[in-house]
């Protein structure tokens, strides 16, 4: 007779539900630890297609939910205290301890937060190895990757609307890019802007910048460089108040546009605009 | 990894493809050190075209880019149906491939000969190759290391040369 074990399943389901859900995006994970069963399931739905249960995370947050505090309209504030880092906003405080890779989160069950934390963590990890966040929309095609950054309104969303059916939508909102050996790297989020569609889980080498303008024809211009740097300083989303890190952030956006191309893409809102993308 | 084709030159690629998909069947001998530990180059691969099920996650694959055809594992199935994304990564290689579309998939590398031997492709892999594949992802000279192993078997055991040599002439060429 072969011994018999019986397995309690609650412990079974206990011991899943406490470790965490983490989502890598980038190749760069984060776990994030949560009691509230309920808030679980809303962090595991919005990162679906982003989680990796077997990545190391590069820090893990816990969770605490608070009832008081909803997304408003102040401003958000990041410094760092020693090897603490603290980001605030109205709707949420958090704490993340560099050295020792953890941290916790209080915010409201609004999923908004936790976006804007994941953001915000990924940004400052970002800079330190001379990558960024861009507020642009990405798509691969033909196996590189495109960016088309601008104000809102200028159409991020509406060209990849347009893509045709070889193009890979990473984002229509938020910009991945990472530094390798030969180049710069884009890779999809899930944030998503107007098209409320979380970006492709993939990723493909930089091959364009397109600062996009909305205008009578399809059109591509190239930028001067000191031009190209500048507006893309506008676009990337960096939040902390860091001589160190906003050197090193505008380094990379340096040789960022030096690495890649960056042209103005001026464009009718119809999809013979992507002739324009190859 | 890239595949060493006669030429390539893209009707030749097109050939080869078009082999497969008529005689779901097609060898190439492969070159490049992405796919370590799994294929060194000068193995010779056996692809087939996909079957009712369709490629799955960890299948070693072949797919076209451009002019060259690539053999890399399939790490990532996104979407569903027209829209299906596949996402494929080199074993050796830390990145992966920017995605493809389900057209561009041509079939699974199902068996590989190397020195006179035909070797399955086990899956899901042993714990051996599963180390194996972490070293080489990890650090360049294990990979490097790996390769001189192998350059060194492939010269104290003749045989392997000719077999090689017979079975790079794909399918394609003796159309």
């Amino acid at each position: 007779m072969p011994p018999s074990v019986l397995i309690d399943e609650g412990i079974v389901e206990r011991a899943l539900e406490s470790a965490g859900v983490t989502v890598e995006i980038g190749g760069v994970a984060i776990e994030l630890r949560t009691s509230d069963s309920d808030f679980r399931k809303v962090i595991e739905e919005r990162y679906a297609g982003f989680l990796n249960p077997c990545a190391a995370p590069a820090c893990r947050f816990e969770i605490h939910l608070t009832a008081d505090r909803e997304p408003g309209e102040e401003d958000v504030s990041v410094f760092r205290r020693g090897s603490t880092w603290c980001l605030q906003r109205g709707d949420f405080r958090a704490e993340w301890d560099l050295e020792r890779r953890e941290g916790w989160i209080r915010q409201c069950a609004n999923p908004y937060s936790i976006d804007s934390v994941l953001r915000i963590t990924h940004s400052l990890l970002l800079a330190m190895e001379g990558g960024f966040q861009m507020h642009a929309s990405s798509a691969i095609r033909k196996g590189r990757a495109f960016l088309f950054a601008g104000v809102s309104g200028v159409g991020k969303t509406t060209i990849v609307r347009l893509a045709p059916r070889d193009a890979v939508v990473l984002t229509d909102e938020i910009s991945y890019v990472r530094r390798i050996a030969d180049g710069y790297r884009a890779y999809g989020t899930p944030f998503a802007g107007e098209l409320a569609r979380p970006g492709a889980n993939a990723s493909a080498v930089v091959q364009r910048v397109c600062l996009l303008k909305q205008g009578r024809e399809n059109r591509l211009r190239p930028v001067k460089r000191a031009d190209a740097i500048r507006a893309l300083m506008r676009h990337v989303l960096f939040f902390a108040q860091d001589n160190e890190l906003v050197d090193r952030v505008l380094d990379a956006v340096v040789h960022f546009a030096s690495s890649v191309e960056v042209m103005e893409m001026e464009f009718t809102p119809d999809c013979r605009a992507w002739e324009m993308v190859r | 990894m890239k595949i060493a084709t006669p030429s390539r030159d893209a009707l030749k690629l097109e050939l080869a493809a078009e082999v497969l998909r008529e005689f779901a069947e097609v060898q190439f001998v492969a070159r490049g050190s992405s796919m370590l530990p799994t294929i060194y180059p000068g193995d010779c691969l056996m692809v087939r075209a996909f079957g009712d099920g369709g490629p799955r996650c960890g299948d070693i694959v072949l797919y076209r880019r451009g002019d060259e055809f690539r053999v890399h594992r399939l790490v990532r199935i996104l979407g569903e149906g027209s829209a299906t994304i596949y996402v494929l990564r080199g074993d050796a290689l830390t990145e992966e491939d920017a995605p493809v579309r389900g057209g561009e998939l041509l079939g699974r590398v199902t068996s590989l000969a190397r020195r006179e031997k035909f070797l399955k492709l086990r899956r899901p892999i042993g714990v051996g190759q599963c180390v194996l594949r972490l070293m080489v992802r990890q650090s360049k000279i294990a990979g490097a290391l790996l390769l001189g192993w192998h350059a060194m078997q492939e010269r104290y055991f003749p045989g392997a040369e000719s077999l090689a040599a017979g079975a790079g002439k794909t399918r394609a060429e003796y159309l």
